[in-house]
């Protein structure tokens, strides 16, 4: 009897002792679900699609050079939603999972991998818009652990988001690895390595041999209130099968040993903020020696209700795409000629990779180093709030190519190429109106006005200017 | 001896509920134990906008409430917050 309630007492206290752990683990939710209406002679066309971009949205890169002059407006609905579930044991330590479902367009497929007549895409990733839906198309972002391993030591291990210190001109993406960050005052150091690709299963059948993989170093540092430093390494290997960083459309065995470092700043006075940075490269990117840079700068003005601002990127490029020293800047590719790197920060839409762009993301200048052409672009804009509900902004960007080279198109009249290097203008103004709590209905709508780089590069003339329109419905949560 | 025992867990057992309820009305001269140490948080489900803010809110209470070294974990949770929002809004593939 007495062993008996001994061992209820035992029990009792387990259970109680179980319940109370349980509160202890935080569990949060998050996430976003986003459809957007795009009517666009640019974005679900052929311009943007050199090979299987029916599927992807497109293939990223800006392509008129042979084709029709004239382009048919692409009327299409593209929806995504992200899904982020954190486990968090204490204030140390929680493992952090986000996944991601996308239609690239309603309509593209459904019943799986097997179903998709000719004509159609396939189903799997961003596939399953068509009627009847019933398609595996879960995409995972990211799965890793968040702790602090010591005082002032913050381990990030797995599969994360990482960007690189200088506005994502080198990499900005999902990637595996471990990376460590401190806080000493106003000192903040981080050191991290990650894999991003290992084909070894392609090359030598070893695994970790031939690879493509980052070490980097950086720092922070906090000089006074209104003025901050930093300085980071990057190391860049790569021994894989991946995709030209000089090239986007050539995926084979890549040679790159190529050391980054950089320098960015950032300084507020008043209703001022001025930032930038610059980084230079040296190394060899597939046996040529390369020395590459780039220089940014921007400005932020509180003037009058709202907040003008300006940028200025120039990238190194290189005359000669096959032979000799190279200035051709290198950046972060994934396999499949996608860029795992982007520059946001001019507000562009069709010239520049666009903020609001899911699976259909094209632009004309689409990766940093351009095809080894490089760039220089100057970028203005203003953002005005209208009231807490409604706000706007108007930008304008000028850019072209820094050097001319055997990627840049042909003119079909001549048979030569345009004497030109500038790309274009864009203009673009957008509105966003909060409908509820989360909930917020925008549109952008953006013009190209193309520059005598395209002089005659279409089939029969000139590509006619690229616009792109897009009603956005977004709920983040 | 079973008296003793069912006394003491009664005990436990309700003071966990208090801290429960406790967490249900935040005075604002309360530290936020939630945000500071994942303590206290049965009944807190927050959509990230709600977060920044509630995080914010208590940044505002300054030193009145919070030593600097909590200030400093809440200017980071702020950090992890805003890095939540920008990662589910991210463009791109």
């Amino acid at each position: 009897m007495k062993r008996s309630r001994v061992l209820a007492a035992v029990l009792t206290l387990g259970i109680v002792a179980a319940a109370t752990s349980a509160f202890a683990l935080e569990n949060e939710f998050h996430g976003l679900f986003s459809a957007r209406y795009i009517n666009s002679n640019f974005n679900g066309t052929n311009t943007t699609s050199f090979s299987d971009g029916a599927r992807y949205g497109g293939d990223e890169h800006y392509m008129p050079q042979g084709k029709p002059k004239d382009v048919f407006s692409a009327n299409f609905i593209e929806q995504r939603a992200r899904l982020q579930y954190i486990a968090k044991a204490s204030a140390d330590l929680k493992l952090v999972t986000q996944f991601e479902l996308d239609y690239t367009y309603w309509g593209n497929s459904s019943y799986g991998l097997n179903a998709a007549p000719a004509g159609f895409s396939a189903a799997g990733r961003n596939g399953g818009g068509a009627i009847g839906a019933d398609t595996v198309n879960l995409e995972t972002k990211h799965i890793y652990l968040d702790a602090n391993v010591a005082k002032n030591v913050n381990m990030k291990l797995g599969m994360q988001p990482y960007n690189d210190a200088f506005k994502g001109v080198l990499f900005d993406a999902d990637m595996a690895g471990i990376a460590f960050s401190s806080g000493y005052n106003k000192f903040i150091p981080s050191i991290g390595y990650f894999r991003f690709n290992d084909t070894g299963v392609q090359q030598d059948k070893v695994l970790g041999h031939l690879t493509n993989d980052l070490f980097l170093l950086d720092g922070k540092y906090e000089v006074s209130k209104g003025l901050k430093v930093g300085a980071a390494y990057y190391l860049f290997r790569n021994n894989s099968f991946t995709t030209n960083s000089n090239l986007l459309n050539d995926i084979a065995k890549q040679d790159v040993k190529m050391s980054t470092f950089g320098l960015n700043a950032e300084y507020t006075t008043g209703p001022l903020t001025l930032n930038g940075f610059g980084v230079f490269q040296v190394g060899t990117a597939n046996q040529r020696a390369t020395t590459a840079w780039a220089l940014n700068s921007g400005a932020k003005l509180k003037v009058g209700p709202g907040t003008a601002r300006c940028e200025f990127l120039y990238v190194s490029g290189d005359n000669n795409i096959a032979t000799g020293h190279s200035n051709a800047f290198y950046s972060v590719f994934n396999h499949i000629g996608l860029a795992e790197h982007g520059y946001y920060d001019n507000e562009m839409a069709i010239l520049g990779r666009d903020k609001n762009a899911y699976t259909t993301d094209n632009s004309i200048i689409s990766t940093a180093g351009n095809d080894a052409q490089g760039q220089i672009g100057g970028y203005i804009g203003y953002d005005l709030p209208i009231n807490a509900k409604l706000t706007t902004a108007f930008n304008a960007g000028f850019a072209a190519v820094a050097k001319e080279n055997a990627n840049k198109p042909t003119n079909n009249k001549t048979g030569m190429k345009n004497g030109s290097n500038y790309l274009g203008t864009e203009i673009n103004a957008e509105a966003t109106y909060q409908l509820l709590e989360g909930l917020s209905v925008g549109t952008r709508v953006a013009y190209v006005i193309l520059g005598d780089y395209y002089k005659d590069v279409a089939l029969n003339g000139t590509p006619v200017n690229p616009y792109d329109a897009k009603l956005i419905f977004k709920y983040v949560f | 001896m079973k008296k003793v025992l069912i006394a003491l867990l009664t005990a436990v057992a309700l003071s966990a509920t208090s801290m429960a309820f406790a967490a249900d009305a935040p005075k604002t001269s309360a530290k936020d134990e939630c945000l500071l140490a994942a303590k206290n948080c049965k009944d807190q489900v927050d959509s990230i906008q709600q977060k920044i803010k509630r995080i914010n809110t208590e940044i505002k209470k300054g030193k009145k409430v919070y030593s600097a070294e909590e200030l400093k974990k809440l200017q980071q949770k702020l950090k992890e917050a805003d890095d939540i929002l920008n990662n589910l809004e991210k463009p791109g593939h």
